[in-house]
């Protein structure tokens, strides 16, 4: 397996506003004031203290994926994905597995904005970490998509334990075929990982892959935080 | 009706916390829910008529306007703020009983999560609604919650849940506090929750938003 680890700065992503007003809860996707003024002003205090960090662990066996069972193995690992997330990888030949985390500041800022009072302030902070860690996965994925590509090889969309009939408990299952505290992100018995804003899950690699643009449209999920996203 | 009474159920109703707050732009430069009630409390009004007749008032119309999605979650936060400051100064009438709560929300993420974020949404609206709210925090096992049910024998259980593996753990706790506490209101809630997984666990409401959790209680606070 090769291991490659990622450092991003907030400055290096792309903040959607859009989803910010959305996970905010204002269905018209649109910031109002005073909250727009709060958001700007917390993400340029997270640009001090936020570092994302993201790794990678790319399988060196082919990829196994059986769609009608809804299995995909990676170096012998078997996951069940489920039939949708199997027939997405069906043309893949290598498996990345990826985790990237906005880190435990963010949280404990939030956690220290409610404590003192300050409600609005605190689930805006929340929210970005949200945002800021799928926005650094977001710069990672576009990464590989460039390097794979001077190879000829392409990437999928990436796919998470949790969603799409894939249990979330499978998440032992990622962990145990990358570095313990790969980038100090740690597993509790329950799957959840700590720092909470973390993601993780998997990418295909293949010369007949291809990135789903519509994938949205596509899905019905309707609690996604990719949800819309251009 | 005093008028006071109404522009504290305003200062409410658009999140007006204190003089010094800008926001509302509408309510620039005048007295908000801090000094209103102050105000109030000075005049002779009964702390009790200020919860009911302004406060709750207020945080009423907050409802109103998110069920018809007039208004989404950080204006109510606003209003909870608002509500916390005028809160502060009635907090000294409960202690002595000369104003009521509602009643008691006891509140915690469950066992093996740590999602904190909507829990407390919930909370504070639970809270800025007039009830008592005792908080557990994260990560909270069945033992807590019965043994705040023992200090609190009629108050309401609210569990938080944010993975269908710590679903698992709700399911666990609602039978234990049942299984002690048969008649005792638990509401559940959190992003993979349902109303069926509600019904098969047998917990009493399951809502998926704050504004749904206070209407149950209401609907119970009053009956009991
Ligand atoms: C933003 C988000 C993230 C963020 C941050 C998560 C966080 N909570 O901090 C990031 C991007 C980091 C993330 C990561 C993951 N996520 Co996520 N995420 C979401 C999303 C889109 C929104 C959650 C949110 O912040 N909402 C805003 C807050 C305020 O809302 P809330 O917590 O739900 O609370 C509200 C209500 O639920 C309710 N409520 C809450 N508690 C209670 C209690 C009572 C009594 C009542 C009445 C009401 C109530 O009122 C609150 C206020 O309105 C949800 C989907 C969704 N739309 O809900 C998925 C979701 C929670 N995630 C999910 C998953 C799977 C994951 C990952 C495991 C994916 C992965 N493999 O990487 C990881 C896990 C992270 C970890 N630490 O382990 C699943 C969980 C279900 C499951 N399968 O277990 C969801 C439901 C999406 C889905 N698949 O449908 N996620």
């Amino acid at each position: 397996m090769s291991v490659k680890k990622y450092q991003l700065t907030i400055d290096e992503l792309a903040i959607d506003r859009k989803s910010i007003a959305r996970l905010l809860g204002f269905e018209t996707e649109q910031l109002e004031q005073p909250y727009l003024d709060m958001v700007e002003q917390e993400l340029q205090l997270a640009k001090s203290y936020v570092r994302i960090e993201g790794g990678v662990v790319q399988s060196e066996q082919k990829l196994v994926v059986d769609v009608k069972q809804g299995i995909v193995a990676v170096n012998g690992v078997s996951f069940n994905v489920g039939r949708q997330v199997a027939g997405y990888l069906k043309k893949s030949e290598q498996a990345i597995l990826f985790v990237c985390t906005a880190g435990k500041d963010i949280s404990d800022r939030s956690k220290e904005l409610m404590n003192k009072g300050d409600l609005v302030e605190g689930f805006i902070v929340d929210i970005l970490g949200s945002v800021i860690v799928e926005a650094g996965m977001d710069a990672i994925h576009e990464q590989l998509k460039q390097e794979f590509q001077t190879t000829g090889l392409a990437v999928t969309n990436r796919y998470s334990p949790g969603y799409c009939s894939w249990d979330v408990a499978e998440q032992h299952k990622l962990f145990s075929l990358m570095p313990d505290n790969f980038c100090d992100i740690t597993l509790t018995e329950s799957s959840l990982m700590e720092p909470v804003k973390s993601v993780s899950g998997i990418i295909g690699i293949g010369e007949h892959v291809r990135f789903r643009k519509y994938a949205c449209e596509e899905c019905n999920s309707k609690n996604c935080i990719y949800r819309n996203k251009k | 009706m005093n008028d006071k009474l109404s522009t504290l159920a305003a200062c409410i109703e658009f999140g007006k916390i204190n003089k010094a707050a800008p926001y509302p732009p509408q309510m620039k430069g005048q007295d908000g829910a801090d000094e209103i009630t102050k105000q109030l409390l000075d005049e002779g009004v009964a702390p009790g008529d200020i919860l009911s007749d302004a406060l709750i008032k207020g945080m009423e119309k907050v409802g109103e306007k998110f069920s018809k999605n007039q208004i989404f979650v950080p204006q109510m936060l606003m209003s909870a703020k608002a509500m916390q400051f005028a809160m502060n100064h009635l907090k000294p009438f409960f202690a002595t009983g000369e104003a009521d709560r509602r009643g008691t929300f006891v509140v915690g993420t469950v066992e093996g999560d740590l999602h904190d974020i909507g829990k407390n949404i919930v909370a504070m609206m639970v809270e800025g609604n007039g009830y008592e709210v005792i908080d557990l925090g994260v990560d909270v096992k069945a033992e807590q919650f019965v043994a705040e049910i023992e200090k609190n024998p009629n108050c309401f259980i609210g569990l938080s849940a944010l993975l269908t593996t710590t679903m698992a753990n709700m399911e666990k706790i609602v039978s234990e506090i049942k299984g002690k506490y048969p008649e005792q209101n638990i509401c559940i809630g959190g992003a993979p929750v349902t109303q069926d997984f509600c019904d098969k666990i047998g917990a009493d409401s399951y809502n998926p938003d704050p504004q749904g959790v206070v209407k149950f209680l209401n609907s119970v606070a009053v009956a009991s």
